[in-house]
């Protein structure tokens, strides 16, 4: 676009000549070897000649050991010059096996406690307290974070650009472990439980959709193997993305990212969805993963999941002004601390920061956008 | 970044061993597949790199060969060392003739270390200018190019087979020189010292060849098991770490690690057949060495012994010693040969590869002299545009390739060769063949008529004409022919018919632009029985198989069923002809039911491929100067598509688009796209500081240049937010700019376009929300950029849309604007528009 080529040729032209030079280096290195393998076993045999010739004029050896000696330098040859490769290998190698070592050694950082207690069905309820955390150990993202959400009830999460939603998000399924404070389910710390379990109860559908490289059926039933093909269909619907599928010459067979398939960012959102929908878990959470979805197909999408979203618990990171109305509670974070908590109607009352943000929401919907009309 | 590093490190791993070319030949690429270019024109490409070069290399090549010689001629001087040396008691002879052996190893060090080393500094060279090429090549390469292919794939060209020709040209070559000269050299001194002797060692070649024959066929094999192999472990492990937390997420863990084991698995047992294969045949090549020595030392040794004098000479101590060592090294070269085979396939197909790309067509080129741009107002214009991205640049979509179909070309067709050598497929020539024949029998004037014109004539009509006509008598035809044209309107001229109603057409007009074509066009119809016959032939196929067969080696018995001679065609493409060809009702019922079921499936598929095909149809639009445009639509419907047509990152099938009514194909791209700014939806951003993306467009930024920076911050609302960064302007991006939140990566972005000062703005918005306040500022700063530039903004945000001058609503189904006007007026239409508003406004309600 900006027709910068030339530029972008000149920059590549310094790296590669640094490249050239470098590898011209070890050519030369490389060069010397083979011939002072040669002259070292030259070296060896005159050597050989000279006193063996001396001490067979003498009387001392015979011809025959000289011979032999002489077949096995010349022999010599190939193993030298092996050495000298393996000890590139072998350097190499060992730098190989520092990195492998470096995996390997490392210890999972969580991982099942040996009294770690099944969770046979989940009723779903969460509980935060003064939950602390931070990906670094110098920056804490979230400070002092406390909430609970009834079984069965939605939270929507408010908040800027880095006040820690999603980190709240990536905690429940234990991703991380909380620095401090500790966050429950059913009234017991998620670190007790089996790590399979839990994640089995929670459906998460993230801002950024991963597929694998398999059919689309394989991918909305990826976390339940054994699904049948009507739960598949089934969650496909409730995604609104079954008559997408039926579209294509291969339907359900199609092959993600083969080409051909091109699933635009919707589709993926939405295939992401129904992959969560299939394992029937007692709590759903959306990180604001509808975003590329438009307007209309959001909406019966929504409409679809209220109906299964009664017993579920739910937690959604949201800017859509009906969701947030719509939601039991609503937590609202700035930079990490809680800053808000309760439903539409008591914050409205009472939280001042709140209403600034429900009005700047609403005013973007209105007039100004903030809402997506595609 | 790290995998720049790797990369590099990956590749010093492979330069530093091209000595170990020799074992990892065995491992080498070298699938047997065909290559694209013929290897002359291959090798002719690598030579012309040598060029610069070829006295430097010559010498060097002559230094190497004089070492190699120096190698093969010193056991002669040791074997004269022990007989007139050793064995005479000369004490002379031998110190003399031991410095004499060691000076000239000496020197063949240094020829041979001086030879490797210039050689390796050429190749090296070398492949410095091929890279330089391809990324040169790359850089000029249209999107389109990048579109089909991955950037694993280009990379791996970059990368993999860069250095697969490096080690060639370096290493291995002088390798196969050393090796094959050596091995000349070395048999003519065997000879020289004892015929005799010699003759028996080379009852070897024959057992050699063998082993190599042997290897060759099983290795390769096995190779390519294991790169198969290996390539599942590796694509295995990627995609479930990059997914890793999806893979947690779902508490699949244990999945991935089966997959994983099981890739693995089949990885190992491929490489164990390699291993024990090389365990098998190296040995047994080591014990066919060692039994021939054992026979030399039989042979020389009783000759010895005794004094026999064969073919007049004798066999002496030294002599014998010379071959004993001669042969410990004999299969070494063996084995260089062995694997020459494989060297140059695989660098053949490495710069198969590179040169594929080197040829590619780079991007549309600018035309001979393109127009100059004067005043530009920025006026843009779509005219009857046609476009869609799985055609090539301006032609037409075909079929799958082997279908029957004819590229109609608008000219005039004077006589029955042009005609027929436009169908490619032999069928169609009969066909084109029997029909010239018809119209040619036809009485005047309609024979030179329809000669004439069959082709100008619209494609309906010439249908129907030959539907028609099909296995009538020529003279009867022509009142045929004028019922027919009569419907649509024409006449042959000088006929009764055109004399009666003057108000009939008899020319047909030529279409606008050169390679207008309207639907592809269907074969003017089969006469139901060769439509019944290749039903009858497909059944059969069918039956046999569950699906059809495309090869036409599939053939066999079916060809001689077609009387009439139909030549060769395979059953794939016959389905897709009578799919493409109209087939009466009557005819369609007797034709058996699989058949149609694989016809209907059939049709289904060239609906997708022709429906795909095209993204807009005919599409008009206007955008006057300094307006701003809103597009709306799904996805898929074309909006990002007619923002790459306006730069000409695309050229449009059909149509034109203008630019102060000059069309944009008569300007230069660089003209073209400097008076664009395009903000794209994900604004690419490299690693690099701030300050230098923003000031990407110019090469090396004046101080005028940077202050515009500051000021173009500051008018979007960026600055501040640059201020507050604790480097400021000099702030590093990393990788994916992840250090800097979604809406400044765009603000940014935003910025870079402007800087420019563009007449024409392009903004893509992004999809993803970014929190409220971010999100003023982009409005205000779109707000702010957007007047007196002619904007076309493909729009997300309901504000974006209400300000704009014009909105245009763009449908996938109908490809093109279904509706058009001004927010308000669009309200009123109470059509698509209207209704997504609704969508949010059923948000809004619920606050009241």
């Amino acid at each position: 676009m900006f027709s910068t080529q030339d530029k972008e040729r000149q920059k590549f032209q310094i790296n590669n000549e640094r490249f050239y030079k470098a590898s011209v280096d070890s050519v030369k290195f490389n060069s010397l070897y083979m011939p002072l393998v040669y002259v070292v076993i030259g070296f060896m045999i005159i050597i050989t000649f000279f006193l063996g010739g001396i001490w067979f004029i003498e009387g001392k050896m015979t011809l025959n050991v000289i011979i032999t000696l002489i077949s096995y330098i010349a022999s010599l040859g190939f193993p030298l010059m092996m050495l000298g490769q393996i000890m590139l290998i072998y350097v190499q190698a060992d730098a190989a096996l520092t990195r492998v070592r470096e995996i390997l050694d490392s210890a999972p950082e969580i991982e099942d406690s040996s009294e770690a207690i099944h969770m046979n069905s989940a009723k779903g309820e969460i509980i935060f307290e003064n939950v602390s955390f931070g990906y670094t150990s110098e920056h804490r993202i979230l400070k002092d974070v406390s909430f609970k959400i009834p079984e069965g009830k939605k939270l929507a999460i408010l908040g800027t650009t880095g006040s820690g939603k999603s980190t709240i998000i990536n905690l429940i399924p234990r991703f991380y472990e909380v620095n401090e404070g500790s966050i429950k389910i059913d009234g017991i710390d998620i670190r007790n439980y089996v790590l399979k379990d839990l994640r089995r109860n929670i459906g998460l559908v993230s801002q950024e959709t991963y597929l694998f490289n398999k059919s689309i059926a394989d991918n909305i039933a990826y976390g339940k193997e054994d699904s049948k093909y009507e739960e598949i269909v089934e969650a496909a619907k409730i995604a609104e993305l079954h008559d997408f599928i039926m579209s294509l010459p291969k339907g359900y067979d199609s092959i993600v990212g083969e080409r051909g398939t091109r699933l635009s960012g919707g589709q993926k959102q939405r295939l992401s969805i129904a992959r969560a929908l299939i394992v029937k878990p007692r709590i759903l959470i959306f990180d604001d993963s509808t975003s590329s979805v438009d307007v209309e197909t959001e909406f019966k999408i929504q409409e679809a999941l209220m109906s299964i979203m009664k017993e579920t618990t739910t937690i959604i990171i949201t800017q859509r002004i009906s969701t947030i109305r719509n939601a039991d509670l609503i937590l609202i974070l700035d930079r990490g601390r809680v800053v808000g908590l309760g439903n539409h109607e008591e914050l409205i009352e009472s939280n001042v920061l709140y209403t600034q943000i429900f009005e700047t929401l609403y005013q973007k919907q209105k007039s100004k956008g903030g809402e997506y009309i595609e | 970044m790290s995998k720049k590093r790797d990369e590099i490190e990956e590749e010093e791993k492979k330069i530093i061993q091209p000595s170990v070319a020799m074992h990892r030949g065995f491992m080498m690429d070298s699938g047997k597949s065909k290559l694209e270019h013929p290897r002359r024109e291959l090798w002719k490409w690598l030579f012309s790199y040598l060029v610069g070069y070829k006295w430097k290399f010559l010498s060097f090549l002559i230094l190497l060969l004089i070492g190699t010689l120096i190698t093969s001629v010193s056991p002669i001087i040791s074997a004269g060392i022990i007989d007139y040396g050793i064995v005479a008691k000369d004490g002379f002879y031998i110190i003399s003739m031991s410095t004499i052996y060691f000076s000239l190893l000496l020197f063949m060090a240094i020829t041979t270390y001086l030879a490797m080393y210039g050689m390796g500094k050429i190749s090296q060279k070398i492949t410095f200018k091929i890279r330089n090429d391809l990324f040169y090549k790359l850089q000029d390469m249209s999107l389109s190019y990048f579109d089909k292919r991955s950037s694993g794939d280009i990379m791996s060209i970059t990368t993999n087979d860069v250095n697969q020709l490096n080690q060639l040209v370096g290493g291995q070559f002088v390798s196969i020189i050393s090796s094959i000269v050596g091995l000349v050299l070395t048999i003519f001194i065997m000879f020289f010292l004892n015929p005799y002797l010699a003759l028996l060692s080379l009852i070897i070649f024959p057992i050699f060849f063998f082993f190599t024959y042997l290897f060759r066929k099983v290795a390769m094999g096995l190779f390519k098991e294991s790169r198969k192999t290996i390539g599942s472990v590796t694509s295995s492990i990627q995609e479930n770490i990059a997914g890793a937390k999806v893979v947690q997420a779902y508490g699949q863990e244990k999945k991935a690690s089966t997959e994983f084991d099981k890739a693995n698995l089949a990885n190992y047992n491929a490489m164990l057949k390699i291993r024990k294969f090389m365990a098998t045949i190296f040995p047994l090549i080591s014990l066919v060495t060692t039994v021939l020595t054992a026979g030399i030392l039989l042979a020389g040794g009783f000759a010895v012994l005794g004094n026999v004098s064969i073919f007049g000479i004798t066999v002496t101590v030294g002599v014998l010693s010379a071959f004993i060592s001669i042969l410990s090294q004999f299969f070494r070269p063996f084995m260089t040969l062995m694997q020459i085979q494989e060297m140059i396939a695989s660098a053949l197909a490495a710069s198969d590869r590179i040169y594929k790309l080197l040829e590619e067509k780079g991007e549309i080129p600018d035309i001979e002299n393109p127009k100059r741009l004067e005043n530009v107002v920025g006026e843009i214009r779509f005219d009857s545009v046609n476009f869609g991205y799985t055609l090539e640049n301006g032609q037409k979509m075909n079929l799958k390739s082997d279908s029957p179909q004819i590229e109609t070309k608008v000219t005039r067709i004077s006589d029955q060769s042009e005609l027929a050598g436009l169908a490619d497929n032999p069928m169609m020539k009969q066909m084109m063949k029997r029909a010239m024949d018809f119209m040619k029998a036809l009485p005047e004037p309609y024979s030179s008529y329809m000669v004439k014109n069959v082709m100008l004539m619209p494609q309906n009509v010439r249908q129907k004409l030959f539907m028609s006509l099909m296995g009538q008598d020529p003279s009867e035809a022509p009142k045929l022919i004028d019922t027919i044209l009569a419907e649509f309107n024409y006449a042959v001229p000088d006929t009764e018919n055109a004399n009666i109603h003057p108000e009939l057409q008899t020319s047909f007009k030529r279409t606008k632009s050169k390679t207008r074509k309207e639907e592809p066009p269907l074969i003017p119809a089969l006469p139901p029985e060769a439509i019944l016959q290749m039903s009858k032939f497909l059944e059969k196929n069918l039956k046999s198989k569950p699906t059809l067969q495309s090869s036409s080696s599939e053939m066999g018995e079916g060809s001689g069923m077609m009387g009439g001679g139909m030549p060769q065609m395979s059953p794939q493409s016959m389905l897709r002809m009578l799919a493409t060809v109209k087939i009466e009702k009557e005819v369609y019922n007797q034709i058996p039911k699989i058949v149609r079921e694989a016809l209907d499936e059939e049709k289904k598929i060239i609906q997708h491929e022709q429906s795909k095909g095209y993204v807009l149809k005919n599409m008009d639009l206007d955008i006057p100067p300094g307006k701003t445009m809103a597009i709306v639509g799904e996805t898929g419907a074309g909006k990002t598509t007619i923002t790459k047509l306006i730069s000409r990152f695309y050229d449009v099938n059909d149509g034109e688009i203008t630019l102060d009514n000059i069309d944009i194909r008569e300007i230069s791209k660089k003209d073209l796209r400097n008076l664009i700014g395009l903000v794209p939806q994900d604004a690419f951003l490299f690693t690099g500081t701030i300050k230098e993306n923003l000031l990407y467009a110019f090469e090396n930024p004046t101080p005028e240049e940077e202050k515009k920076m500051v000021e173009v911050s500051k008018f979007l609302g960026l600055h501040n937010f640059i201020e507050a960064l604790h480097k400021k302007y000099d702030t590093k991006l990393k990788e994916n700019a992840s250090n800097i939140s979604i809406g400044q990566r765009q603000l940014i972005a935003f910025a870079r376009a402007l800087i420019t000062d563009p007449k024409i703005l392009i903004l893509d918005e992004a999809t993803s929300s970014v929190d409220p306040y971010t999100e003023t500022l982009i409005q205000d700063a779109l707000d702010k950029a957007r007047k007196g530039r002619t904007t076309i903004i493909i729009a997300h945000r309901l504000s974006t849309i209400k300000n704009a001058d014009n909105i245009i609503v763009l449908s996938a189904d109908k490809k093109g604007i279904i509706e058009q006007g001004t927010h308000e007026s669009l309200i009123e239409l109470n059509g698509k528009y209207k209704r997504l508003l609704e969508m949010q406004h059923r948000d809004i309600e619920f606050k009241n």
